[in-house]
């Protein structure tokens, strides 16, 4: 409760937020394409705020965030076109396969620093690309798998605002409580972490099924609303976006992620005219930032509007 | 089938050292997870492919400006970009890395291309071994790959430098206090590293279809030798590591799906992080 009435103002802007681009949908009177690029935009959010949750606080860098998304959504798509059951039913199946696939990441990386993570989340990417590759009368290979539309459009425009507006008051409510800030200290220091008492192996174990969780309510939101799902989501691009995307906005901030991810995907949609050049300027805008400013838009901002200079942090403190 | 998968597990063995060595050595001397590794070597293989077809460079010449190309490349990287992160925290090196590999990787599909490319051979014919067909080039690929890496195992046991390489693998401060410049010693095997990965590019480029994505790849595959050979052991056991690697690669190439190789390196980094974090060989603290 204490806790609730401390981010009471974060709660509210969340909410303001999202009753804003609720009414964006009946002013624009049902835009498809507003709406399919706002849809687009709060999925970013949440994979870009759950990378976060695992990057930004507990130092657990996943460079294949999507892994959890796109095990959720072949799951939904392959239940919804053999097994004809009860739609929530498979939605909660699909949840929990995604939810079960950070285990993967997670576990082999309990024994071992955070920095082995990075290398394990790239290589399990890879795996799943191939595996979807290679069973193409399984998982379709190259065209992946499609359903016909089960939800309206404006529906799952509606989902998912709420998820997002679920998603970054849960993580943000996570990160102020305990379990952050065990998450934090893991990331700072892991022998002083384990020094204190800290269960470092179930926190990480947590950290990973929080991320994984909320990262697959939003693959198969995805999934219902492109009505496909291809093996371009184990793709590195793809993953390596929502990277690029929460360094940008300021890992370890939570609203900087989503920040990151809200502007970022937008202005992906702008630079369709150069889209080949895409790639390179965010990867070039990633080392930038990465060398000159660490902490992001939402860190460097906040640097900039302290009111006691003096409590500035060391540079990479933070980080 | 069996001889096929023993000759040419030695073939990948061989490769895969040369894929790996570099990276062991730069994780274990500086602390450094290069994950622009993979795509250095890609890069190497692009650079000669580029010297040969556009510029109508002979092999010969092509081959040298592709290593020393590498070897530049390494340098800068590590002059222009990781050594100013030495002492940031662990994620921002990492994405730093990560950054530096994709933006070698689009420049690389922006100026060639994103389609497979195939890099002549450098020299030609076949030789029969046990009833299985090995081109002369597999062969120059393996014998070059063990005399580099026996000449480097001379190169860290036998001289002052290679002595001094290992002892801030081991302990970065003691060697401080013997009057080792660290420093200096990251800058070494830093060429050596540059150096060993364009060779392996020139190498694999022939043998195996190069294509943008192939860097992400190989520094997969070298991470996983790495990891089971573990920091501060002995070269043979990365030969070792790179052996398991490759023969359980090929098995797995044979027996499930051509596709699903980089499955078995999977199983085997997962099983060396949760059962034996140290590597096989390892020494020290994980």
């Amino acid at each position: 409760m204490e806790l609730l009435r401390k981010e009471f103002l974060s709660i509210l802007i969340v909410g303001i937020i999202s009753g804003g681009l609720a009414i964006m949908a009946p002013a624009s009177d049902y835009n498809y394409y507003l709406i399919g690029l706002l849809t687009s935009a709060c999925l970013w959010v949440i994979y870009v705020v759950c990378w976060d949750l695992l990057a930004g606080y507990t130092g657990m860098l996943n460079f294949g965030q999507l892994v959890f998304a796109g095990v959720a959504a072949y799951t939904v798509a392959l239940l919804e076109l053999h097994f004809k059951g009860a739609r929530p039913l498979m939605i909660l199946i699909g949840l929990l396969a995604g939810t079960c696939s950070s285990l993967l990441i997670g576990l082999p990386s309990l024994r071992v620093r955070a920095k082995y993570f990075a290398l394990v989340s790239f290589a399990i990417l890879l795996v799943f690309y191939r595996i979807t590759m290679t069973f193409i009368s399984i998982f379709g290979g190259d065209y992946g798998l499609s359903i016909p539309r089960v939800f309206s459009r404006e529906t799952l425009y509606f989902t998912a605002i709420i998820l997002m507006a679920i998603t970054l008051i849960s993580l943000r409510l996570v990160v102020k409580s305990r379990i952050g800030m065990a998450l934090q200290s893991i990331r700072e220091d892991e022998e002083t972490a384990r020094a204190v008492g800290i269960n470092i192996r179930r926190y990480k174990l947590l950290a990973c099924l929080i991320s994984a969780f909320f990262t697959s309510l939003g693959g198969i939101c995805g999934f219902y609303y492109m009505g496909h799902v291809g093996p371009e989501i184990f793709g590195m691009m793809g993953s390596f976006d929502v990277v690029i995307m929460g360094v940008i906005g300021g890992k370890g901030t939570i609203f900087g992620a989503a920040l990151g991810g809200g502007v970022l995907s937008i202005l992906l949609e702008f630079m369709r005219p150069v889209a080949e050049y895409r790639s390179l300027l965010y990867a070039i805008l990633l080392v930038v930032v990465v060398m000159v400013a660490s902490r992001g838009a939402w860190g460097s901002m906040a640097t900039l509007f302290r009111k006691h200079p003096q409590k500035k942090e060391i540079e990479g403190d933070l980080t | 089938m069996i001889e096929t998968i023993f000759i040419f597990g030695i073939v990948w063995t061989a490769l895969y050292c040369l894929i790996a060595i570099g990276f062991s050595l730069l994780f274990g001397v500086a602390q450094v997870l290069n994950l622009a590794h993979g795509m250095i070597i890609m890069s190497a293989c692009y650079i000669t492919f580029l010297f040969v077809t556009a510029l109508n460079w002979s092999l010969g010449p092509s081959l040298i400006v592709g290593i020393i190309a590498t070897v530049c490349l390494m340098l800068i990287i590590w002059l222009g970009f990781i050594k100013r992160l030495l002492t940031a925290p662990v994620t921002s090196l990492l994405l730093l890395t990560a950054g530096l590999a994709n933006v070698i990787q689009q420049i690389v599909i922006l100026t060639v291309g994103p389609h497979t490319k195939y890099v002549p051979s450098m020299i030609t014919g076949s030789t029969t071994i046990l009833s299985v067909t090995l081109s002369n080039q597999q062969i120059l690929s393996i014998i070059v790959a063990f005399v580099l890496v026996g000449l480097l195992a001379l190169f860290l046991q036998r001289t002052r430098m290679g002595r001094a390489i290992r002892a801030v693998t081991q302990d970065r401060n003691v060697a401080a206090l013997s009057g080792i410049n660290a420093e200096e010693m990251y800058l070494v095997t830093i060429i050596i590293a540059g150096l060993l990965a364009g060779v392996a590019g020139l190498l694999v480029a022939p043998i195996q279809t190069v294509t943008p994505e192939i860097g992400w790849e190989m520094m997969v595959t070298a991470f996983t030798v790495t990891i089971l050979a573990g920091l501060g052991g002995p070269i043979w056991g990365i030969i070792v590591a790179a052996a398991i690697v490759a023969y359980a690669e090929l098995i797995t190439a044979f027996l499930v799906a051509p596709m699903l190789k980089e499955g078995a390196a999977f199983v085997i980094m997962i099983l060396t992080l949760m059962f034996r974090p140290l590597g096989l060989f390892g020494k020290g603290r994980v």
